[in-house]
């Protein structure tokens, strides 16, 4: 173990998924023709106003709400100001003194808590294109909706970033406010990077901007830590200095910016186009009530239905999996179908976006249905698991798939005769059984189901075995 | 005044005129006038003969407005589809709007007849409407004399006749100073009366656009057709109906007596006088920021103005530089560098000096501080004793050309009583009311609380009937 604590601290851009832009009524859409999905106020043409879309202030209250944010009575817009094609304005709206949430917090698995100091709303730039004579813009992402999440620095290593930011996505997904595609850049990180040592003051810090990786924002943070202390150790701890980096992932490592970023002054001051807002009350009870239930809270439900950890986590990850898995549990057995989604439906999507995504075949209600065959022992987990591949392909209820035979099952009587068989057959594990060793009776119960071919009802059978030796 | 709104609706609506022989002969008038003012920057005899037409039609179909038929004119700083709209400045010289202003939409609604885009200082920065990119705008009074401004085109416009009424705007006297030095009336309504979707920001948080006319009852027409709320502007909203009996009337006697001149000190006893006449109780007032609406105005309206300025880079819209550039930061610092006045600027660079570094604490979060106690002090010190405040709308009456300010502050000096109502936002009007010495027109201001428009104009429409100004020829 290093002497020397990690430092970390996120700012993280996340695009709303509002259906329009932050002032005005251009489609708010990834992608399409350049420039199509602008107008005279998004450009910012001489005379244009901003209005503020409520849609944005919303998701941004219900994102804070979700995060244990306060949200304060009154929120302002301010705007900054620099000079760059990718800004119309030359000035970008956001939030600085009055931000919309103030201090909350995320909860890791540890429980340790990582503070968020505030979000606040802005706008986005535009996008610009470069070739090797021109810079093109492209003002379709100009003026869409962000909220800028900023936690204090309370990440202590690599483990816990990767824990924020993907719990961090969860809830944003859960709540439907972005789709959180790092990918895509509709989540954005910079990274806040300094060491100390126990009981130290703050070493200096370094950001890395515009990490659009989770991967790529551990090896990032692993390779500043060892740049900090090797400059430290190596006795030129003055040369970590307060500047922003670049992630390069060809040779995974950082590299200056060599911009004066620090020097610039953004000149922020009170946008007057906007009038102070105030945060009505009943406006922020009435916004809790549609929030929908975290992924935390439906995790410990999850684990109070006896799930597993681990297949919880998997389980509430992905927004759509989750919507899916608690609507099938109304129809259905849970513990049989966290087995069913995260064995043989997660192995038929594989990548994170189709499961992201979790278009399937199946509908929850039908899965429910077969989840409940099997948990009323109509059919085997066997049985099971070879007909979801089919009904994810084909897209025809359980109920295509499922022979006569398959749903007859076996009436007791027999059962009670192969289970008569299998104890004189195997006196040993009758002994064994006596002389303490529960699992013995495993064995017996094992021969009945490999005479029935796993039709019987485990529990049945082992209730019988037990009665008939007693 | 001839030829003002409402008996030129009644003639127009009993048919006695039509809404294209009026247009007609307004451009004409302007061909023969313009020359000696300079008051219009562009005119479009087509434009505004269709839109005639359009008029006639409504009205043969018998469902026109007051302001159907009636022609008019618009500052360059009010957003047109129809005409260029370039603020004067080199910089949108060759500019097309791509959408109209909120308040030209509602004349067009009304059936109005739009003559042409009137002359102002570059970006609405100046006093004197010497300051434009198509060349300074004379008083039609004494053409060595200015408009005043920046809305001195509209001003002049008015006052020669080569149109019924205008659309000013006002974010430190623009529409109440040039006014009251070209004889006619012009009134600044509560912040957010007036929707600015479409107006060319200069200082975003002190201007309203408003209108300017021959006389009060004109204004309050025109003012009922372009107030209210609006979408594409949320500091906009609907004003209450106010009306005030027996009101009271606020003097700032010292205030008056240590910074106008002997002409105007003359006309503003006679407007004391028809206070008592019009049987209005009068009293003293005294405001202890007298002295700081000048510096207030610069540091805060300046701060918003460098802002504002900062989206004419060159790469959107407006002038490009032609010459040759290294990179964008060169080419955005050449393009607003040769397109921009001296005066454009000198404003963006004090601005940005109010908002870089320890000035911002120093000067600019203390201006607007001092801003709210300013209308702290107003509602509590002089709102409670009295309903409007009367004083000259400027100091002296049309200063000359070549008249050079000795410092900023005395150039400041032109709107310090024009000032208050924009550093708090209220209502206020410039009446003419008399004339100077050497026969320039001198106006009365009167300022309201914010969301008393109604009864302002109603009280100043009261006011015109004892006025000693007579139209000068």
């Amino acid at each position: 173990m290093s002497k020397y604590n990690l430092v970390v601290g996120f700012e993280t851009h996340v695009e709303l998924n509002t259906k329009t832009k932050i002032f005005c009524s251009c489609a708010n859409e990834f992608g399409g023709e350049p420039n199509t999905h602008c107008c005279p106020i998004c450009l910012g043409e001489p005379g244009t106003l901003p209005q503020l879309n409520k849609e944005v202030v919303r998701y941004a209250i219900k994102a804070g709400l979700s995060l244990n944010c306060k949200i304060p009575q009154i929120m302002s817009m301010d705007r900054k100001h620099y000079f760059y094609p990718d800004l119309g304005k030359s000035y970008q709206t956001t939030q600085s003194a009055r931000p919309i949430c103030l201090e909350g917090f995320l909860t890791l698995d540890s429980g340790k808590k990582i503070r968020i100091n505030h979000i606040h709303i802005e706008e986005d730039a535009s996008k610009l294109i470069h070739d090797a004579q021109n810079i093109y813009i492209d003002n379709n992402r100009g003026s869409t909706p962000l909220i800028e999440i900023v936690t204090e620095p309370d990440i202590a290593s690599v483990e816990e970033a990767r824990e924020y930011i993907e719990k961090l996505q969860a809830i944003l997904r859960h709540i439907g406010v972005s789709d959180c595609k790092m990918q895509e850049g509709s989540m954005r990180c910079d990274v806040n990077i300094s060491v100390n040592k126990e009981g130290e003051p703050l070493g200096t810090r370094t950001e890395i901007k515009n990490m659009n990786s989770i991967s790529f924002i551990e090896k990032a943070i692993s390779y500043e830590y060892d740049r900090h202390v090797d400059l430290i150790e190596s006795g030129q701890k003055n040369q970590i200095i307060q500047e922003t980096r670049r992630y390069d992932e060809k040779t995974d490592s950082t590299e200056s910016m060599r911009e004066k970023e620090d020097a610039q002054d953004y000149r922020y001051f009170p946008d007057p186009d906007f009038l102070v807002l105030r945060l009505d009350s009943k406006f922020v009870e009435n916004i809790k009530k549609t929030l929908p239930k975290l992924p935390a809270e439906i995790k410990s439900e999850l684990i109070q239905d006896g799930i597993d950890e681990k297949a919880a986590d998997l389980l509430v990850k992905y927004k759509n999996v989750s919507d899916y898995y608690l609507s099938a549990k109304t129809f259905g057995d849970s513990k049989i179908l966290a087995t069913y989604i995260l064995g043989e439906i997660f192995r038929f999507l594989e990548t994170e976006e189709e499961k992201e995504q979790f278009n399937i075949k199946i509908s929850a209600n039908d899965l429910g249905a077969l989840s409940l065959l099997q948990k009323n022992n109509k059919i085997t987990a066997h049985i099971a698991y070879s007909i979801i591949p089919k009904m994810l392909k084909d897209g025809n209820p359980h109920t295509a798939y499922l022979t006569k035979e398959d749903l007859e099952g076996f009436d007791n009587t027999e059962i009670d005769k192969l289970c008569q068989e299998g104890i004189a057959a195997m006196p040993k594990a009758v002994e064994d059984y006596k002389s303490g060793k529960e699992k013995a009776l495993k064995a017996i119960v094992g021969y009945v189901m490999r005479a029935t071919k796993g039709k019987a009802d485990p529990v049945y059978t082992e209730n019988k075995i037990l009665e008939l030796i007693r | 005044m001839p030829n003002n709104l409402i008996s030129l609706a009644t003639q127009l609506q009993r048919k006695e005129i039509s809404s294209v022989e009026l247009t007609t002969e307004y451009l004409k008038k302007i061909k023969k006038l313009n020359k000696k003012t300079n008051a219009y920057v562009f005119t479009n005899e087509e434009v505004s003969l269709s839109q005639a037409k359009k008029a006639d039609q409504i009205i043969a179909k018998g469902a026109p407005s007051v302001l159907t038929g009636i022609p008019m004119s618009l500052k360059d700083s009010i957003m047109t589809i129809d005409m260029p709209t370039t603020a004067c400045s080199k910089m949108l010289a060759k500019y097309i709007p791509t959408y109209n202003s909120t308040v030209y939409t509602k004349l067009l609604n009304n059936g109005a007849v739009l003559l042409g885009k009137t002359n102002m200082d570059e970006f609405s920065m100046g006093s004197s409407c010497l300051n434009g990119f198509f060349g300074e705008a004379s008083n039609p009074y004494d053409t060595n004399r200015v408009t005043g401004g920046s809305s001195g085109g509209s001003a002049a416009s008015i006052a020669q006749d080569t149109c019924v009424y205008s659309l000013g705007t006002d974010a430190g006297g623009s529409i109440r100073q040039p006014a009251s030095y070209c004889g006619i009336v012009g009134f600044k309504p509560t912040y957010g009366a007036v929707s600015r979707n479409g107006l060319i920001a200069l200082a975003s948080s002190f201007e309203q656009i408003g209108p300017m006319a021959k006389n009060v009852g004109d204004t309050k027409i025109i003012f009922n057709v372009i107030k209210g709320k609006d979408e594409f502007d949320q500091t906009a909203f609907e004003i209450p109906r106010t009306t005030r009996q027996n009101p009271i009337i606020g003097i700032d006697e010292d205030h008056v007596e240590k910074t106008a001149d002997k002409d105007t000190l003359a006309v503003f006893e006679k407007a004391i006088k028809a206070c008592s006449k019009l049987g209005y109780k009068t009293v003293k007032i005294k405001s202890k920021y007298n002295d700081i609406y000048a510096k207030l105005y610069y540091i805060l309206a300046y701060a918003e103005i460098a802002s504002n300025m900062g989206r004419y880079t060159g790469i959107d819209f407006g002038y490009s530089t032609k010459s040759k550039y290294i990179d964008t930061n060169d080419f955005i610092k050449k393009s607003r560098s040769e397109a921009f006045s001296n005066e454009v600027k000198t404003r963006i660079m004090f601005g940005n000096h109010m908002l870089t570094g320890e000035n911002m604490e120093k000067f600019y979060y203390k201006a607007l501080k001092m801003r709210n106690d300013l209308v702290e002090d107003y509602y509590l010190n002089v709102f409670s004793k009295c309903d409007f405040i009367l004083s000259p709308t400027t100091p002296t009456a049309a200063f000359r050309k070549d008249y050079k300010h000795e410092s900023i502050q005395e150039s400041a000096l032109t709107n310090i009583f024009a000032l208050p109502a924009n550093l708090i936002g209220l209502p206020s009007i410039s009446i003419p009311f008399g004339v100077s010495s050497d026969n320039m027109p001198i106006g009365m201001l009167l300022t309201g609380k914010r969301n008393f428009d109604n009864a302002l104009l109603s009280v100043a429409e009261n006011f015109e009937k004892h006025s000693g100004y007579k139209v000068l020829n």
